[in-house]
Parts: C-alpha cells; sequence; structure tokens
C-alpha cells in the first residue's frame, strides 16, 4: 500500500466532515474530549453526576445554585487503542466492506484526532498467544505504525476471538487514565465482561465502538459459500434462503445486539455499532459530538 | 439372465466413479471464493436452522442415492440384459416312426425304448410320432400324430404292458396278476397273424415304412428300429428288400441292436451290414439303461443332417433399467432444483 493509512484516513474524514464537522473537531479551541484537565474552562450549572469534588463552593455560595468548575483536559492527553485483532475481525462486516478495514478506519480517526491535538496514543491488541502492545506516542510515525500493526495482526488465520483476554490485558497494563477506545465487533464485549468493563471504567473513560457483522445467510449471494472463520462448516442452501430462519437468525441477533448495548449503556460507557468501513466515520464523528454535547450540557 | 455388453456397463460404471473422484477432488475449487463471517456460532441455537440443515442434508443423501441408482440403471441398461434360449428350428418339420419288435427277447428293452420317448414328449415341438409293434404281424398302436397327450398316454401304458416275461410266464418261473396279462394280451393283440412264427423281422420293417405318409411333402422321415433281428418265420421281403424300400421312401433308418438271444453274431452282423448299406445308423447296446443316450444320439445325428444349427436367441429386458434410469433423472431433477 503506498500511501499511508493515517493519511487515507485524513482524506475520508476531511471528506465527511469538510463543512459541518471540521469545527467541531479543532474549531474554536473546543475539544471532543472535554474532562477535568488542569485548565479551568468555565463555571456551570452542577447536575446528577457531575463529580462533587468538581463543585466550586465559593461560587456556589455566591450563586445560591450548586456550581462546578469545568477544565480543559491537560494539554497532552493519553488515548489508548484497545483492538480486538481476533480472526473474526477478518471477515465481512454488515455492510460488505471489511471489518478489519472498518476496525483500522476507527483507529485511524482516533489517531487523527490525536495527532491535531498532539497526544499521545498506545495500542494494546493480539491474544493471549501472541500478545501485541505498542507505547504512548505521538509522532506521525508511531501512529502510522499503530495503524500497520492493527492491519497486520489481524488475518483469517489469527487466534480466535477473546475480547475478555484483552481487557485484562488492557487493564493491566495500562497504568495511567486514558481516554480507551475497544474496537471490536457486534457480539461483544460479552455480557460475561461486565466486570472488567466496570472495573476499565473505574480507571479509563472507555469508548466502545463494535463492527456489525455480516448476515451468515447472505441469501442474495448464494454463488459463493458462507464460512465462519472460526467454525466452518457448510450452510446449506436451503436454510439460506428459508424466510423463517432468516426471520429467527435476526431476531436472535437483535437480541444479541441489545444485551450488549444494555450492558454498556448501564456502565454510562459511550458505545456505537457501525455497519462498517463505509459508515464508521460518520457514526463515530455523530458519537462524538453526541458526547460533546452530553459533556457540555451535563 | 446375461448382460450382453457387459463391458459397456462396466464402462459406464467406471465412468461414473471417475466423475465422483474428480468433483471429488476439486470440490473446493470448484466453489468461488466463500464469504468469511464471524460469530455465527448461535445458529446451531435456532432450532428452524438446525431443521433446515438437517433437512438439506437428508435431500443431499437421497440425491446421491438416486444418482447412484440412476447410474446403475443406465449401466444396467446400457449392458443390454437379456435372456439367452438356444432354438433348434424346423424339428416341427420330422416324424418319426418308433418300430419295435416285440418278440420275446426285446421285451426288456421294450420297456425302456417306450418309457424314454414318453418322457421325451414334453421336448418336442410339432414332431409327429407314431409307435408301430411287430411279432409275425404288425399292430399300429396310433398312427403318426402330434397328439402328444395321446402319445404320452399310449407310450406309458405301452411300457407298462410290455413289462411281461412271456417265456417265464409260459413256464411258470414268472406269475403275473391276471389284469397285467389281460393287458399284456391287449397289447400285443394283433401282431401274431400268422400261427408258429415270430418275429418277422422284416415284413415289420417293411410295414413300419409304409405308416409314413405325405411322401410328396418335404418332411424329415426317420424310422427307430428296434430288433435283435432273429427271424423265426418265412418272411415275404428279405431285410435286405425291406431296407431298401425304407431307403427309396427316403427314410432315415436308425437301427437298435440290444444283443444277442439265441441268434448271435449272423443275425447281428446282416442288420448291420443292411443298415449301413441302405444310408443307416446301428446303435448297439446291451444294456436297457443306455436307450435314453442312444435315442439322443439318435435325434443330434438328425439334427446335424438336416442342417438345422442350434440357435441362440436373446430377448433383452430393458424395461426395469429404463424406468429406473427414467425415475432417478425425474428424482435428481427434481430434488436438484429443490435443494440447489
Amino acid at each position: 500500500m503506498a500511501t499511508s493509512l493515517l493519511t487515507r484516513v485524513k482524506a475520508q474524514v476531511d471528506l465527511y466532515t469538510s463543512n459541518r464537522a471540521r469545527g467541531l473537531i479543532q474549531g474554536r479551541g473546543r475539544s471532543l474530549f472535554k474532562g477535568s484537565g488542569e485548565d479551568f474552562d468555565d463555571l456551570k450549572y452542577y447536575q446528577p453526576g457531575d463529580k462533587i469534588s468538581d463543585i466550586d463552593w465559593k461560587a456556589t455560595a455566591r450563586s445560591g445554585e450548586p456550581l462546578i468548575r469545568q477544565f480543559n483536559e491537560e494539554r497532552v492527553r493519553h488515548l489508548s487503542i484497545v483492538a480486538d485483532t481476533s480472526s473474526a475481525m477478518a471477515t465481512r462486516a454488515a455492510d460488505g466492506t471489511s471489518k478489519r478495514d472498518a476496525m483500522v478506519t476507527a483507529a485511524g480517526l482516533v489517531c487523527f484526532l490525536a495527532q491535531q491535538n498532539g497526544d499521545l496514543v498506545s495500542l494494546v491488541a493480539g491474544s493471549q498467544a501472541r500478545p501485541v502492545q505498542l507505547p504512548s506516542r505521538s509522532s506521525d510515525g508511531h501512529l502510522e505504525l499503530l495503524l500497520r500493526t492493527i492491519q497486520q495482526s489481524t488475518s483469517a488465520a489469527s487466534e480466535p476471538s477473546d475480547v475478555s483476554w484483552l481487557l485484562e490485558r488492557a487493564f493491566r497494563v495500562t497504568s495511567r487514565s486514558t481516554l480507551m477506545t475497544l474496537i471490536t465487533d457486534e457480539a461483544h464485549p460479552a455480557i460475561e465482561d461486565h466486570s472488567i468493563l466496570r472495573r476499565l471504567t473505574t480507571r479509563h473513560d472507555v469508548l466502545v465502538i463494535r463492527i456489525g457483522d455480516a448476515d451468515p445467510l447472505q441469501p442474495a449471494d448464494l454463488d459463493h459459500e458462507v464460512v465462519d472463520v472460526e467454525q466452518p462448516r457448510e450452510i446449506s442452501e436451503l436454510a439460506r434462503v428459508s424466510p423463517r430462519v432468516a426471520r429467527d437468525v435476526e431476531n436472535y441477533r437483535r437480541a444479541r445486539r441489545e444485551a450488549t448495548g444494555e450492558m454498556l449503556d448501564g456502565l454510562h460507557v459511550t458505545h456505537l455499532l457501525t455497519g462498517g468501513e463505509d459508515a464508521v466515520v460518520a457514526d463515530m464523528i455523530a458519537m462524538l459530538r453526541a458526547r460533546e454535547y452530553r459533556h457540555a450540557h451535563a | 439372465m446375461v448382460m450382453t455388453l457387459w463391458w459397456v456397463a462396466l464402462l459406464l460404471l467406471v465412468a461414473g466413479i471417475v466423475v465422483w473422484a474428480i468433483t471429488f477432488w476439486h470440490r473446493r475449487s470448484m466453489h468461488k471464493a466463500p464469504v468469511l463471517v464471524a460469530n455465527s456460532a448461535f445458529l446451531e441455537r435456532v432450532p428452524s436452522f438446525v431443521r433446515s440443515q438437517r433437512l438439506a442434508r437428508a435431500l443431499r443423501v437421497v440425491q446421491v442415492g438416486i444418482a447412484v441408482l440412476g447410474l446403475l440403471a443406465a449401466s444396467v441398461l446400457a449392458g443390454r440384459v437379456a435372456t439367452e434360449r438356444v432354438q433348434t428350428p424346423e424339428f416341427a418339420d420330422r416324424d418319426i416312426v418308433l418300430c419295435l419288435d416285440i418278440s420275446g427277447s426285446m421285451y426288456e428293452y421294450d420297456t425302456q425304448i417306450l418309457q424314454t420317448f414318453a418322457d421325451m414328449v414334453d421336448d418336442f415341438q410339432g414332431e409327429r410320432i407314431s409307435l408301430s409293434i411287430f411279432n409275425s404281424t404288425s399292430r399300429t398302436v396310433f398312427p403318426l400324430t402330434d397328439d402328444y397327450d395321446l402319445v404320452q398316454r399310449e407310450l406309458k401304458e405301452g411300457a407298462e404292458a410290455i413289462d411281461f416275461d412271456e417265456f417265464g410266464y409260459r413256464l411258470g418261473n414268472r406269475d403275473y396278476p391276471q389284469e397285467k396279462v389281460e393287458k399284456y394280451a391287449d397289447f400285443v393283440e394283433g401282431t401274431r397273424g400268422i400261427d408258429d412264427q415270430a418275429s418277422v423281422i422284416p415284413d415289420g420293417l417293411a410295414s413300419c415304412g409304409q405308416l409314413l405318409d405325405h411322401a410328396e411333402t418335404d418332411r424329415s422321415r426317420s424310422i427307430i428300429f428296434a430288433t435283435d433281428n432273429e427271424v423265426n418265420g418265412e418272411p415275404i421281403f428279405s431285410l435286405d428288400e425291406a431296407a431298401k424300400s425304407v431307403r427309396d421312401r427316403n427314410i432315415d433308418l436308425y437301427t437298435f441292436y440290444p444283443g444277442a438271444y439265441e441268434c448271435g453274431d449272423e443275425c447281428f452282423d446282416e442288420l448291420k451290414s443292411v443298415t449301413e448299406k441302405h444310408d443307416g445308423t446301428l446303435y448297439q447296446s446291451s444294456d436297457p439303461n443306455a436307450i435314453p443316450s442312444i435315442i439322443t444320439e439318435i435325434q443330434q445325428t438328425q439334427a446335424q443332417k438336416m442342417g438345422a444349427t442350434p440357435t441362440l436367441i436373446r430377448t433383452d429386458h430393458p424395461l426395469f433399467a429404463f424406468v429406473f434410469t427414467l425415475l432417478a433423472l425425474v428424482g435428481v431433477l427434481v430434488v436438484g432444483w429443490r435443494n440447489r
């Protein structure tokens, strides 16, 4: 690949954010990643959920309403990307693109935003047998390496998906508080990962980006067989074209998606389910805007 | 049941197996690149999916089974299953006269000859057969006929009746029930027209020759002439004249000589020379049990003379294989369409 991955992601972001979102990301000195830094920004009314320690007692006493101090993030922030580079991510995404490309694009967008602010980005990926880890750096070369590492560790020959291990590992190796972006697919994190996720949220600001899986039935594409990368078995055409099977499968997948979504909502984790590479940039920017809005108005 | 073109059937089977083997080895490469998906393990927990998979598998088994059946049926069809039958044509044009000397010296052999013929009647197809017995005079038991029920009945009754040791009975050596004696008397009635004479053999042969009618039609005629050639009387014909008259009427003579009684070589030599002089064939055996094989031999000799080469007649039986092939083809199409 001649062009660098970062450049390609930039081009995609530019294409999407040409007018309306540019200001959102870099304009007026505002950051998408607003939080509790050292740099005092403004006072705002206390809302349930804000930290008690942030309450500016003097100002509260003056105004008669509980006010909290809002700070800009530290100038140098730490971002971490936790990428599921299992074989499951080397498959087809819901919109027909590759889940890996969607993951690289999502990571690329994080890197791109980090590059704008000079933030440091680290990577946790791989499997128990072959763990992959990159330290916090901010150079363009590092970001490019990070994206390439994600891209190259993800293949059909990779280990099977083990997000629980990945989260555990991320918790262990990332001691500093970071804005952590977990990139995985629609079936993860599973309900069983609830406790480790909760532990992660105590230390990190967690974002979860889930990339939708392709329909395992593919009734419109009968010329090609459908093979599960972790469980290769033949899916008969009879099953693939049956409307009844399609309905049952869709119900199951919806229930699974919703269960994960509810769990993440319960943990107050910002999350997003995207269809694939074509939609991931738009979806992420929409998510970050909503998050910024929530932070701004919370 | 034989397979006429068995090698074609074999070829087809081998071709079928080869095609299957080729597709089996290349079953992966024949598919286009598969769609890789993930997280589909849950499909096994969807009952309708499991049912569909099971049905698809069953259909595939059925399809393969039908295809194999179809291949087998097609092979059998290509192999031309047929039944074979050896048929000797033109035997129906035969007339056979059994000419039996029933003088006391012949009684053992006559029973055997009649019995053998009675057994052979079942195999006859249109031949006409006649029985003439003689001692001092001749009696025609039944003229040339193809009424095999009658022939068989008469031959069996004759065989039973002639099984009678007349000399032994007269000398008091043998005793028979009254019924049996009467049967014998009825059977030989008319064969002792001349007193104090017995076994007037040349006249008996000559009168047998008269039995063969339709002289103008082109038929095969033969006389099976069983005698020991011991003449006790004054014949009108000499044996040579009788044989000549038979020959002149284009009749094949098959002489059966069971063995000497009182006369010996002299009588045998005369019989042999006369028979062979007139293109006849002489068979000799003192064993009554050899008679069936001799009569079979006579039959074969006659068949050869008539140029009736036995022919192999094949009848194809394509119906079952054809129906099966057709059904299998339809089945494969139907199931294949459903389970595309």
